[in-house]
């Protein structure tokens, strides 16, 4: 069954839609009651990616479990793992909860930088590293990459690259704080 | 007035289209003229200085004396043909030139697979001068159609597998993550040796000087277009001129990092830091990029000008020989090198 | 008559066929260094960028795969309310017909499966322009004022 139309794009124009013969799938039915409802996430590309390792370091139990599930169900698993799958979309929301709750104003930053930069993290490093310092300060999350191999490209220093169009709002907002850590140190 | 700014939103992209082919056309229209001033200024006279002001105008005029010719079709050619093979020469490459990034992200086609298209497009353009020359119904052409593939299709054959090298460095076909791996460092430096053999390639391809066997004006007349004249000669002429923009662009872009300028941080240069995302912003971060690239392009250009004035022609065996006997070799031993080279030290990326 | 003309009988001077230019420029070989030389660095340089390629591309495939069970989730959520409403629909609908069983079609074992068959509903925003196609009003019901169309 698919859920929406069968195409993986969204459809630009009535003549595309036309020439592929979109329909949509309506289905308004809700879940049966037995079934606890859920919030879905409902954050979009930018920021998930943004949150993403602060998610897996905070859900990693979650998320294993679901998979571990899905793994052992087989066709079954949407309709046996949804006790996990719920689990997993709470964690995930509580990570986006707290990320908004105490460092708004970097991971705005950064999520912003990542949809100005076709979801590039390496043009987004100098606010990635605000993020990643305020959300360990406050959340404890780490981001770890792993089998890399301790290379951890994303630390400052670390990346030869250099973006070609850089965002500057970040660049701005990481320089005002190095100022800051200066006057601080002296 | 909404009504109208309604129908130009709507139509965004054609206007986008006019205003890119006019452009490349206007430049390649310059393009004939600058190589006639300085061929003459190589070989110490004036060059065109006649119409207007030191010889602006002398494409326009040119332009117009040979659109305004009546256009003569021989009676025994197929006169649909003969006018439709230069029109497949010319699309072709400005097909070609619809996938070359401006900007990150600023082309008319923008895709994960242009240089499969980009030599698709290519192929193409040979159809035209073999239609051409079989459809005038005479011998000399037919002659020179069958030289020109023979030079076309084996000189090709090196660019694609130049090509193919860069793809086995970069591991992508789009044109501008190519572009963006050229960051780190530009392949003229690695590759000088194969951005040598790309240009003689281009040269080659383009029928230029020392390689023009194909269409030699003084001894073998026009080879494959000795038939036509008037606008259909114009327009085999103007897709010359545009595929030498191309491969101009095409050598900038493969080896010279396209719009990047490693020297200098160029946001900062032109204050491109300090104002805020809007859309004058983007038209000067578009302008200043697509700059870069187009003067790089300008070089090589040049160089193809240059080359023309100082080089005599090759033989044409001579001249296929040395494709087949050493370049291509060359070129596949190296297809099998670089990325021994690179696997060797923990860095192909092809097998992540 | 006269002589003939013969060469001279020594033989001709030896011909002087190479120019006398002063050869400019290193050995050829010290050439070849310095391409060797620029190559290598540059290879250096190559090296480095590819390996911190695959970083990046490491770094991007660990951040999908640590999103893939929330989205994952979120699809088999909304694919079982489909799949449950869809077989509802269907017992409401079939069942003055006692023989009726709703179970999957394609297959004997007891799976979850979605239906092979879908409801479809209309086309979207059928009179909008090129540009924002289908900007409006996407999921939900139409509650944009219909344009009144001459057919």
């Amino acid at each position: 069954m698919s859920t929406s139309n069968t195409y993986d794009t969204i459809s630009t124009s009535v003549a595309t839609d036309k020439r592929r013969g979109t329909q949509y799938v309506l289905e308004n039915g809700k879940l049966p009651e037995e079934i606890p409802h859920v919030k879905e996430i409902g954050a979009t590309t930018g920021p998930l990616l943004s949150a993403s390792y602060y998610i897996g370091d905070r859900c990693h139990a979650f998320n294993d479990d679901f998979m571990l599930c899905q793994k052992e169900n087989g066709a079954n698993g949407p309709v046996k793992c949804l006790k996990e799958g719920r689990r997993v979309t709470r964690c995930a929301a509580s990570v986006i909860r707290d990320l908004n709750a105490s460092c708004k104003k970097e991971f705005e930053l950064h999520y912003k930088c990542l949809n100005y930069s076709n979801m590039e993290f390496k043009n987004c490093r100098k606010a990635e590293n605000l993020l990643n310092d305020c959300v360990f300060n406050n959340l404890k999350l780490i981001k770890r990459i792993p089998d890399d191999g301790g290379k951890e490209v994303f630390k400052p220093g670390h990346q030869i690259y250099k973006p070609v169009h850089p965002h500057y709002p970040s660049e701005r907002a990481y320089d005002l704080k190095q100022k800051e850590k200066q006057t601080q140190t002296q | 007035m909404t009504e109208i700014l309604e129908i130009l939103e709507r139509t965004e992209y054609v206007w986008y289209i006019i205003i890119y082919i006019l452009g490349i056309l206007l430049g390649v229209a310059y393009l004939t003229v600058a190589e006639r001033k300085t061929m003459g200024y190589m070989q110490r006279r004036l060059g065109p200085n006649a119409v207007g002001y030191y010889g602006v105008l002398m494409a326009i005029a040119d332009a117009l004396k040979l659109l305004v010719k009546e256009i003569i079709i021989v009676r025994n050619g197929e006169w649909v043909y003969m006018i439709g093979a230069p029109l497949i020469t010319l699309f072709s490459v400005l097909l070609s030139l619809s996938i070359i990034p401006l900007n990150t992200g600023l082309s008319i086609l923008e895709n994960e697979y242009s240089l499969i298209f980009l030599l698709g497009t290519g192929s193409l353009g040979i159809l035209g001068t073999v239609i051409a020359g079989w459809m005038s119904n005479s011998k000399y052409t037919i002659l020179a159609s069958v030289r020109t593939t023979a030079q076309l299709i084996s000189y090709e054959l090196i660019l694609t597998t130049v090509v193919f090298i860069i793809v086995l460095l970069v591991n992508s076909l789009n044109i501008e993550i190519i572009i963006d791996s050229q960051v780190y460092i530009q392949y003229v430096i690695p590759l000088l040796p194969l951005c040598i053999i790309y240009f003689i390639g281009a040269l080659a391809e383009n029928a230029r000087p020392p390689f023009d066997n194909i269409e030699a004006e003084s001894e073998l007349v026009s080879g494959h277009m000795t038939e036509l004249s008037a606008s259909p000669f114009v327009i085999f002429f103007l897709s010359e001129y545009t595929s030498m923009v191309l491969m101009s662009i095409l050598t900038s872009i493969f080896f010279f990092g396209g719009y990047l300028f490693p020297l200098f941080d160029i946001n900062s240069i032109f204050f491109l830091n300090i104002f805020n995302f809007n859309n004058l912003y983007w038209f000067f971060e578009g302008f200043i990029f697509s700059s870069i690239l187009f003067i790089k392009t300008n070089f090589f250009l040049f160089t193809y000008i240059w080359v023309r004035a100082s080089f005599p022609r090759l033989r044409f065996d001579l001249l296929i020989l040395f494709c087949w006997y050493v370049l291509l070799p060359l070129l596949f031993a190296l297809c099998l090198f670089i990325p021994c080279l690179l696997f060797s030290f923990d860095s192909l990326t092809l097998i992540t | 008559m006269g002589r003939q003309d013969l060469p001279p009988i020594k033989g001709y001077e030896p011909i002087q066929w190479k120019r006398n230019l002063p050869s400019r420029g290193f050995r050829p070989s010290i050439w070849l260094g310095m391409l060797i030389g620029l190559s290598s660095y540059g290879f250096y340089k190559l090296i480095q960028g590819n390996r911190e390629n695959i970083e990046l591309s490491r770094e991007k495939l660990w951040a999908r795969i640590n999103l893939i069970p929330l989205l994952q989730a979120e699809q088999d959520r909304d694919v079982v309310r489909r799949t449950l409403s869809y077989y509802n629909r269907e017992a409401e609908i079939m069942k003055d017909v006692p023989w009726w069983e709703v179970r999957n079609t394609y297959s004997d074992k007891n799976e979850f499966q979605p239906p092979h068959t879908v409801l479809v509903g209309k086309q979207l925003d059928k009179n909008h322009g090129i540009y924002n196609g289908n900007s409006r009003n996407r999921w939900g019901p139409d509650d944009s004022p219909k344009k009144e169309t001459s057919s």
